[in-house]
């Protein structure tokens, strides 16, 4: 364990430019543009050893723009956008979390390969969890679970 | 993980005992307030792929409160960021009933002095155990 927020200030932690757009690319819906800035913070957050306070792994930038393709291919491509919670893990993946009615949870796990679980909301029904080929196999998944199926 | 001459195999570690209470420390951003209940610990609050104990981590982290002669203040003084995180308050019986976790004493596994003693490792993680194991910390958070 080390302490969190240790990661130096001297230095880019990340290139900026690849991990989140110019102000000239912010043709956006405004959750999105919310994401972005999200995403850029966490992925400053995340870019060295032992961000977490549990020897965490770091993110890397190219993660992270995984991360924000994938959301900003879905904004085209689901209406209405369904917006979900992100975040980091020790190990080194960036979470996607989408919530629908019942406290159902989907949620895409990018880093070094890629996962798609289901959690239940009221143990209705199993918690499932899959590795997926690619981050666009977790398009469908999401239509899937989006549509309550 | 193979024993080294620092670090022991995990099964070497002593056991922390059920009667005891745990400390996980939860980051912010793991956590959604306006979620219903049960579901507000997100599955970033815990190693999700990394359930094999590694060279430099046994586990996910934790703090034997009968251990610590201030309870969680002791864990602030040591780092004062961890105020900013949510703390939350665990029986080990009630993480002992998730078959196949294990809490081991670990000194091995944090870098401060004053908290060695008191350290501990959630060991046995998988991506099943990890979905109880955030239900069960949501349970203890008001």
């Amino acid at each position: 364990m080390t302490a969190a927020g240790t990661a130096s200030n001297q230095q880019p932690l990340l290139d900026e430019r690849r991990a989140y757009p110019s102000a000239a690319e912010t043709s956006l819906t405004e959750p999105l543009a919310a994401i972005r800035q999200q995403i850029f913070i966490l992925a400053r957050e995340t870019a060295e050893p032992g961000w977490d306070f549990e020897r965490g792994r770091p993110i890397d930038a190219q993660t992270w723009r995984r991360a924000r393709v994938f959301i900003e291919q879905l904004a085209e491509e689901v209406q209405p956008f369904p917006e979900p919670h992100i975040s980091a893990s020790g190990d080194g993946y960036v979470h996607i979390v989408w919530f629908r009615q019942g406290g159902d949870r989907a949620v895409l796990e990018i880093g070094r390969d890629c996962f798609w679980s289901f959690l239940s909301g009221d143990r209705s029904q199993q918690d499932r969890e899959e590795a997926l080929p690619t981050v666009r196999d977790a398009y469908p998944k999401l239509r899937s679970f989006l549509a309550g199926k | 993980m193979t024993s080294t001459a620092t670090r022991p195999h995990w099964t070497a570690l002593d056991v922390v005992e059920a009667g005891n209470l745990l400390l996980r420390l939860l980051r912010r951003g793991c956590f959604i307030a306006a979620a219903p209940r049960g579901t507000r610990v997100q599955p970033a609050a815990c190693h999700s792929r990394d359930y094999e104990p590694s060279d430099d981590s046994y586990g996910a982290s934790a703090f034997v409160n009968e251990r610590l002669e201030n309870g969680a203040e002791d864990l602030y003084a040591a780092n004062a960021k961890w105020r900013e995180y949510i703390l939350v308050r665990v029986p080990v019986q009630e993480l002992l009933e998730l078959e196949g976790l294990q809490v081991r004493y670990s000194p091995q596994d944090i870098d401060y002095d004053s908290l060695k003693h008191a350290h501990a490792s959630i060991i046995g993680m998988t991506p099943a155990l990890r979905n109880e194991f955030i239900r069960l910390l949501d349970r203890f958070i008001d």
